[in-house]
């Protein structure tokens, strides 16, 4: 098997697009949860949102912005960004060796709702020509390939939650495996749209908005947590063969070590200790380290009550008594809940604790929950870590979970 | 307004093209409409001109070219509505 490495980082979050000014936010907990200020907003009983500034009609021309919905707008230029940092440009690749997965939950949704409004509520004659090819789910992926000729495979995993950490998982299996060199992996979500935003509220998951602080609705662990903040971006990895990356002078950021996905199979929505343990020592497993080994979890930690109390369970489960001695924290407290884009922003973050030796906050965490006891890094950065190895929590609905494990190099 | 300055102001908002750049004597592949383009253009050309283009083959390559056929088809009764999907 061969050694992966990530080579290069790019996003677009609610709290930076770009990767030093992301991580600077999440160690100072600035959060990017926001008062939405759409016309919708006032139908909606939490208006609040991890929302992006991006102007995406003066980065890409005219005639390609069209053919993007928000949800490629954002892989685009995270891909854009990985690849630069990556210094791939000038560098000669082979094509064929090349391959593009992403991972979204609910793809080009923009661009039906905007379609059904147009043809149920306006009575349109016809919808935009270029509705199929903005709301395909594979758009991003084949966006990404078209504009740099990787003619390796390109595909689209869609296992909500956690679809942009099984793209980035998947794709190191290609590389280790030798049937690719280099792949472009991770993740976007456009979910700020009134009818992706009522379907969630619908669930009865989303955070009621703390009336002090907006900001601070999202509180994962915390006894006083009411849901999960939705969050929009992208992010994306550039995943390279190790003796590739050492062949062109690459930079290495990290080496990707370990990759657990198991099926919890209890219920649609509920998570179990079993299910997410189960992942966390498969991923230890793939690895081949010991649980001792962790040094910072990225947690899940949606702010719902099930999954945090579940995922506590869970890592007291996998790690024993030493779960109390590892920085866990979530980071979904200040950019919210990327969905498909979730795995691979946080993915991000894991490394950028690993390499800096600082674990971002979980936010917002005032009330300690007896069922949530672990060192959760509540409300203020934790510095001069040493971090040889960090783990990457993302859970799903219909029960995908995966975990990522990267090393310092 | 006629139908070549209308389609002139059309082009220009939609390809970001400094309106003189877009003349009747310009090619519009050369604006950027290619193939699958032409299809957005004319669904944006059949609502600023209230009229429906029907599926037919018609050679348009220039912008002069696809004013007057707009006008030719403002001057006929309406078609069948609905683009048959190819």
């Amino acid at each position: 098997m061969r050694r992966v490495v990530v080579t290069g980082m790019g996003l677009v979050s609610p709290v930076g697009n770009a990767v030093p000014q992301f991580f600077d936010n999440l160690i100072s907990g600035v959060s990017g949860i926001r008062m939405l200020q759409e016309a919708f907003s006032e139908r909606l009983l939490s208006p609040i949102a991890g929302s992006v500034e991006f102007d995406a009609a003066a980065y890409f021309p005219a005639a390609k912005y069209r053919m993007l919905d928000r949800v490629s707008q954002f892989a685009l230029k995270a891909a854009d960004a990985a690849i630069e940092d990556a210094g791939l440009d000038g560098d000669a690749l082979l094509p064929e060796r090349v391959g593009v997965f992403m991972g979204t939950g609910m793809g080009g949704a923009q661009t039906l709702e905007q379609g059904y409004q147009d043809l149920f509520i306006e009575q349109a004659r016809s919808v935009r020509p270029f509705s199929v090819l903005m709301a395909m789910q594979n758009a991003a992926a084949a966006w990404i390939a078209l504009d740099r000729g990787f003619s390796g495979p390109n595909l689209t995993y869609s296992t909500a939650c956690s679809s942009s950490a099984v793209a980035i998982g998947e794709a190191w299996q290609r590389i280790r495996q030798g049937e690719t060199d280099m792949m472009i992996a991770g993740g976007a979500e456009a979910p700020l749209s009134l009818g992706v935003l009522k379907a969630w509220e619908s669930l009865r998951t989303v955070a009621a908005v703390d009336a002090d602080d907006p900001a601070a609705s999202c509180k994962p662990f915390s006894a006083n947590r009411s849901g999960l903040v939705l969050g929009e971006g992208a992010a994306v990895v550039v995943l390279e063969a190790w003796e590739h990356a050492v062949a062109r002078n690459a930079r290495i950021h990290a080496e990707l070590i370990g990759y657990g996905l198991y099926t919890d199979t209890g219920h649609i929505t509920r998570p179990s200790v079993e299910g997410q343990a189960r992942a966390m020592q498969l991923a230890l497993a793939s690895a081949h380290v010991e649980a001792a080994d962790i040094g910072y979890i990225n947690a899940h930690g949606t702010g719902t009550a099930a999954n945090d109390a579940v995922e506590t369970a869970a890592i007291r489960q996998v790690f024993g008594p030493a779960a109390y001695g590892i920085p866990v924290s979530s980071t979904k407290s200040m950019h919210g809940h990327l969905l498909g884009g979730a795995g691979a922003l946080e993915f991000i973050a894991s490394i950028l604790a690993m390499q800096s030796g600082i674990a971002p906050p979980t936010m917002h965490l005032q009330h300690p929950d007896l069922e949530c006891d672990l060192d959760y890094v509540p409300n203020e950065a934790r510095k001069n870590l040493d971090i040889a190895m960090a783990m990457s929590n993302s859970f799903a609905f219909g029960g995908t979970d995966a975990v990522l494990i990267v090393r310092r190099v | 307004m006629n139908t070549l300055d209308k389609l002139q102001d059309l082009l220009s908002k939609e390809y970001a093209l400094p309106r003189e750049v877009v003349t009747p004597e310009t090619a519009l592949d050369a604006v950027g409409v290619d193939s699958l383009g032409m299809m957005e253009l004319l669904f944006e050309i059949e609502k600023t001109f209230d009229i429906v283009i029907p599926n037919e083959q018609v050679e348009l390559k220039t912008v002069g070219q696809l004013a007057a056929y707009i006008d030719h088809l403002r001057v006929q009764p309406r078609a069948a509505p609905g683009l048959a999907a190819s």
